[in-house]
């Protein structure tokens, strides 16, 4: 079994930023021929198994009788396949190709799923039991902490390499205060910490400035060393995950960006999107090309390394750890923690519709940054103008 | 009185922006929202349904599972006795092969708006103004079901508003 957070220090040690897709194919062959593409396209890639809607939901019979009658499952479905196929598939990977696999599943329920995975010799993963249920489901924050406990302690038990990636960096995909992204990491990383989790890694997806990107990763790092300082740990940095630029100029452009700004903090693993994401999933070509010009672009020296905003990294620092503290005060247990800040408005994800959170935190953009607020936006244009900025900014350009 | 719009997405499908976006869109276009958040369930599509008449059901989706999913949202619609017409958009299936319009429309949805095309906003602009009018008789939806020997649509008197209708199964 591959140590993940060993494998992704040491090898962007020597190879930059790693890059790694999102990929899911319904049948293990298309999975094997994915998995093999990606491990053999460039020295600093990480294979992904991403899993499809049905198996998030537990909708497992639902997966099931998509594969039997041969639909487009939008991943691979995990608990249809044998788990002796799947270690089988897992195997062939690591001894043809030695690349570790990260399995990507967006459940607010996960504890089946792990199970899988400890079965299949699988120990990296990621999400979090609110960065996967308040975005992304509509189960009861308390049951999805309940069930991430029971799940992290299936892993932590299966091997000694045990690997989450707290999702936190990624909520919403835009318009939210990178202080509120970074606190919701650290309180999420303490509590996998405390689950049994050998090692984490903390997420920052990008927004609409790389100098506030840039400046946000710092804090980042600076409240990880603060505050999840025993365990071994990595950051993973994603291209924009909001309404995404529709032309080929504004991906290279907004690619370029985030990739400047990773490679000037050392972020350790990137995850990386295609031209085509505005419009559709990618192909395996399409992903492996774009994982190729991600490594091009970090390997040349021509990146433009965004300043560094000194002003906004101890700001963002500061409200991060006003955020932590504040719900750390709340109860000394994490899970318990992080149920009374959402309970209580401590903690708010602006436009996150989940009957858990408050939803009357807003993001403005000023200057260019993202703002926290507590203003109800003014108008509806408004609104749709921040939601659009990047293809704004990235796409119109001559 | 607003026209109403219930505005829902399918059982597996947990992205939220799409409906946070059409909500204000349909807001700004005089529309009365009632957004039912990710993951919808079927059930409480229905339970909505039932406890209040709405003049258009709308079904965004961006997961690729809206043509294995969606259909059971019209049937069921249908089968509650719906008579609104049921709307769907997004991105509709994962594969590049297309024919999923044509599928959905069979399903019982009076508009599918795709992503990938261009200018598929413009035409959801399009089909709401045309929900305001009353029904000539001249969509595909009815011109299908003509071919197909099935009962005219009826139209809403009180407001003009074309009502769907129901579908023969093949």
């Amino acid at each position: 079994m591959i140590d993940f957070n060993s494998y992704v220090k040491e090898t962007s040690l020597a190879h930059g930023p790693l890059v790694q897709p999102r990929m899911g194919m319904a049948s293990i062959a298309q999975m094997r021929r994915g998995l093999l593409q990606t491990a053999r396209a460039n020295p600093a890639t990480v294979c992904t198994i991403t899993l499809d809607s049905f198996t998030r939901l537990r909708a497992f019979d639902k997966a099931q009788a998509a594969l039997d009658a041969g639909d487009h499952l939008n991943g691979f479905p995990i608990m249809a396949h044998a788990a002796e196929a799947i270690a089988e598939l897992v195997d062939t990977v690591t001894f043809e190709t030695g690349r570790p696999i990260q399995v990507r599943h967006g459940s607010a329920m996960p504890s089946p799923i792990f199970a899988r995975l400890a079965d299949a010799g699988i120990t990296a993963t990621e999400g979090g039991p609110v960065s996967y249920c308040l975005p992304y489901s509509r189960q009861p924050l308390r049951d999805a902490i309940d069930d991430w406990r029971k799940g992290c302690a299936v892993l932590a038990e299966a091997s000694n390499h045990s690997h989450i990636e707290s999702f936190a960096g990624c909520m919403m995909g835009q318009l939210a205060d990178p202080a509120l992204l970074i606190a919701l990491n650290i309180l999420e990383a303490r509590f996998l910490m405390q689950s049994g989790i050998a090692s984490v890694s903390c997420s920052y997806a990008q927004g609409i400035n790389p100098r506030q990107d840039r400046a946000a990763l710092r804090a980042l790092r600076s409240m990880m060393a603060e505050y999840v300082p025993k365990v071994p740990s990595h950051i993973v940095v994603y291209a924009f995950m909001g309404l995404f630029p529709q032309s080929l100029n504004g991906y290279c452009r907004i690619n370029h960006d985030i990739m400047a700004t990773a490679k000037s903090e050392g972020a350790e693993r990137i995850i990386v999107k295609t031209p085509v994401e505005s419009r559709r999933i990618p192909t395996v070509d399409e992903n492996i090309a774009s994982l190729d010009f991600a490594h091009f672009c970090m390997s040349d020296h021509t990146l433009k390394i965004p300043d560094f905003d000194d002003t906004e990294y101890h700001r963002v620092h500061q409200r991060a750890r006003d955020l932590v503290e504040a719900a750390l005060d709340l109860h000394p247990d994490p899970g318990e923690a992080l149920l009374r800040a959402f309970a209580t408005g401590t903690l708010d994800v602006p436009y996150c519709l989940h009957d858990a959170n408050k939803n009357a935190a807003r993001t403005k953009i000023v200057d260019g940054y993202y703002r926290h607020s507590d203003q109800p936006d003014q108008t509806t244009q408004a609104f749709l103008e921040a939601v659009r900025f990047n293809q704004t900014q990235y796409d119109n350009v001559l | 009185m607003k026209p109403s719009v219930l505005l829902s997405t399918i059982p597996s499908d947990s992205h939220s922006w799409n409906l946070i976006f059409l909500q204000l869109f349909l807001t700004e276009r005089g529309f009365d929202v009632v957004s039912l958040g990710p993951c919808t369930p079927i059930a409480l599509i229905i339970e909505t349904a039932a406890k209040r008449k709405f003049d258009l059901h709308l079904v965004s989706t961006v997961n690729g599972h809206g043509i294995i999913e969606a259909p059971a949202i019209a049937a069921a619609l249908f089968d509650a006795g719906n008579m609104a017409p049921i709307a769907i958009g997004g991105k509709l299936d994962t594969g590049t092969n297309g024919g999923s319009k044509q599928a959905l429309e069979r399903a019982g949805f009076a508009g599918v708006f795709e992503d990938d095309q261009a200018n598929v906003f413009a035409e959801f602009e399009t089909f709401l103004k045309l929900l305001a009018k009353p029904c000539s008789g001249m969509c595909k939806t009815c011109k299908s079901r003509k071919s197909n020997g099935s009962p005219s649509p009826v139209l809403n008197g009180s407001n003009g508003l074309r009502t769907a209708p129901r579908m023969m199964s093949l």
